[in-house]
């Protein structure tokens, strides 16, 4: 099981596999503990000592779907998420592809700017935006935090783009061309279609991005507009943390984003990178 | 109906000379071409640019003028204008100044700890023959976790009474009594790091098994050809080789830790005190806890500006050492 040419002996294989052993306990047990607990009845959720077989018991997840906020608050989430992802994998997408095919004054330098804006702090912008979207009557709204999600989901798109889009070879899209296409139908029947794995797997990065974003929503959001990653923080109550509940929630909240991971796995390099390196 | 065959261009100026020609000779209708026409590309970047200077332009600049007021929320029509004085306020703080020593602990602790994590994790994953898919995905899963999620778990696995960890712990006789990881003043920022730790490690694992998979093997053959050990061959070949990789990966990530804020919010809310209070959570708490906008504005910008110092060292860095 694994390439023992360091020595050939046993015993280093034995401490390799007891190592990769332990490598995937750390990563996954505290994964496995929070789907575990969301299991088990609420009260039984802080017994000790850890009950590591049980039958399965959906009572939480029925609370929260039933009484809770939870399902308006996925719809919040899912829709805030899509929008933002669909604007920014479109406009990126145009703006990548520009950088990438054409040559001229911003083609060198717009990259670099949208990759130092990728890196402003979400929290110097909170303090604008609540003090804005308050003066436009905005706060409490799904379009405020899509916006505030564009600040970071479109640089982002940006730049996976670039480095999709810089492994795509120009002959294709010339001969398009020589044969008397417009750039845009270059673009919408050559390029497009071609690109198509790397255009979905930005959307669905960016998708992940808006799903999990927590400060924007913490602070523009509303009883109207809040999104997930919010209501799971506040099963954090004067009466202590509702353990059962937030462990159903935190696990629904994290099931898409597992599908996802599992799904993008080969591009997961160059997503969490953003095409710095190639996957 | 293929075209003459174009040689396969290296610079972009003349493919898009070329472009530009082609479109202007091939057939496009007379009345098209009476109009002006805008090349391509400037149409095609235009959304993306005024979105961003409508989204972060304008609200950093925003934040830039809140920053040079005097506005608290509480009493929000007597703001006025105090020009730097909220930025002398805010470095007079005794908190800004712990904040920043705590964020720049935490990240460099983390991040170091996370490379060899990081690192470790990928040699181990490299040799496998058997079942790499899966330990890699099993291993990348955390850092997919809602942070805000992950910061929970962990509170519940850290609780001093209810906690798994501290059963464990005991259990086993490692300590006699459950310790505070997260109220404790000297064990506060380290469960904090390690929290970090465990989330993130992932992105450096990924990067390093990337930049592994991509030495050459008869570099590492020829070598214990020579008799080299394992150790010598990570060392003089593996390390120099992935530098720039390894480079740039330190840097995405301690650019992340140091804007950090959902986790530790949720994780200690900065406490003990203000123990485990990054520089995010200080800007945080004097705009919504003591609703002193101006002086937010003042710290927040102060962070932007590090941080830009930062990500422009960072760019150079990448141009320099340019991973294609």
């Amino acid at each position: 099981m694994l390439r023992s040419r360091l020595q050939g002996t046993s015993i280093v294989t034995g401490v390799l596999v007891l190592t990769l052993v332990l490598v995937l306990l750390w990563s996954l047990l505290p994964v496995i503990w929070l789907v575990a607990t969301s299991l088990k009845p609420a009260r039984l959720a802080n017994a000790l000592p850890p009950d590591w077989t049980f039958l399965p018991d959906f009572e939480n997840y029925a609370n929260i779907l039933q009484h809770g906020d939870f399902v308006p608050y996925l719809w919040n989430t899912v829709l805030v998420a899509s929008v933002t992802s669909a604007l920014a994998t479109v406009f990126g997408t145009l703006s990548a592809y520009s950088f990438v095919r054409f040559n001229f004054r911003g083609s060198y330098l717009l990259p670099l700017f949208y990759l130092i804006l990728r890196m402003v702090p979400r929290v110097v912008l909170v303090v604008p935006y609540f003090i804005i979207m308050g003066e436009l009557g905005l706060l409490n709204t799904r379009t405020s935090l899509i916006v505030s999600y564009t600040t970071f989901a479109l640089p982002f798109a940006i730049w996976l783009m670039i480095g999709f889009f810089k492994e795509l070879p120009a002959e294709i899209e010339e001969a398009g061309l020589v044969d008397g296409a417009t750039r845009i139908q270059v673009l919408l029947h050559i390029v497009v279609p071609v690109t198509a794995p790397g255009i979905a797997t930005t959307a669905l990065f960016a998708f992940l991005l808006g799903w999990n974003e927590f400060i924007f929503s913490l602070i523009l959001a509303g009883p109207d507009s809040r999104t997930l990653p919010v209501l799971v923080a506040g099963f954090d109550t004067d009466r202590g943390i509702l353990w059962g509940e937030m462990t159903a929630a935190a696990t629904l909240i994290v099931l898409p984003v597992i599908v996802l991971a599992v799904v993008l796995q080969r591009h997961i390099v160059r997503g969490l990178t953003m095409g710095a390196v190639k996957g | 109906m293929m075209g003459p065959h174009l040689p396969r261009v290296m610079k972009r100026s003349s493919q898009a000379s070329n472009a530009r020609d082609v479109q202007k000779t091939t057939g496009e209708p007379a009345a098209k071409r009476r109009l002006p026409s805008i090349p391509f590309h400037y149409g095609a970047i235009l959304p993306a640019l005024l979105l961003t200077i409508l989204v972060v332009v304008g609200p950093l600049l925003y934040s830039l003028r809140l920053s040079v007021w005097r506005y608290n929320l509480t009493d929000p029509f007597n703001r006025y204008y105090v020009g730097l004085s909220n930025y002398e306020t805010a470095v007079q703080q005794p908190v800004f100044w712990s904040s920043l020593r705590v964020t720049l602990i935490y990240t460099v602790v983390a991040v170091f700890i996370q490379f060899f994590l990081g690192f470790g994790f990928a040699l181990l994953v490299n040799h496998l023959t058997w079942g790499k898919r899966f330990t890699r995905t099993a291993i990348m899963l955390p850092a997919f976790i809602t942070p805000v999620v992950v910061a929970l778990t962990w509170r519940f696995l850290l609780h001093p009474e209810l906690g798994t960890v501290n059963y464990y712990l005991q259990e086993w006789g490692f300590i006699d009594s459950g310790l505070v990881w997260l109220g404790d003043k000297n064990l506060a920022l380290f469960s904090v790091i390690m929290v970090d730790v465990w989330r993130n490690t992932p992105f450096l694992f990924l990067v390093f098994l990337a930049g592994l998979q991509s030495v050459p093997h008869e570099l590492l053959e020829s070598a214990s050809i020579d008799g080299a050990s394992p150790f010598q061959k990570l060392m003089h070949i593996i390390v120099p080789l992935l530098k720039p990789l390894i480079l740039v990966g330190l840097i995405i990530r301690s650019m992340d830790a140091m804007r950090e804020f959902d986790t530790i919010f949720v994780l200690t809310g900065g406490g003990p005190g203000t123990l485990t209070e990054v520089i995010s959570l200080t800007a945080y708490r004097f705009a919504f806890r003591n609703f002193e906008i101006g002086i937010a504005a003042a710290i927040s910008f102060i962070i932007f500006l590090l941080v830009l110092f930062f990500s422009i060292l960072f760019v150079r860095e990448m141009q320099r050492s340019r991973i294609d």
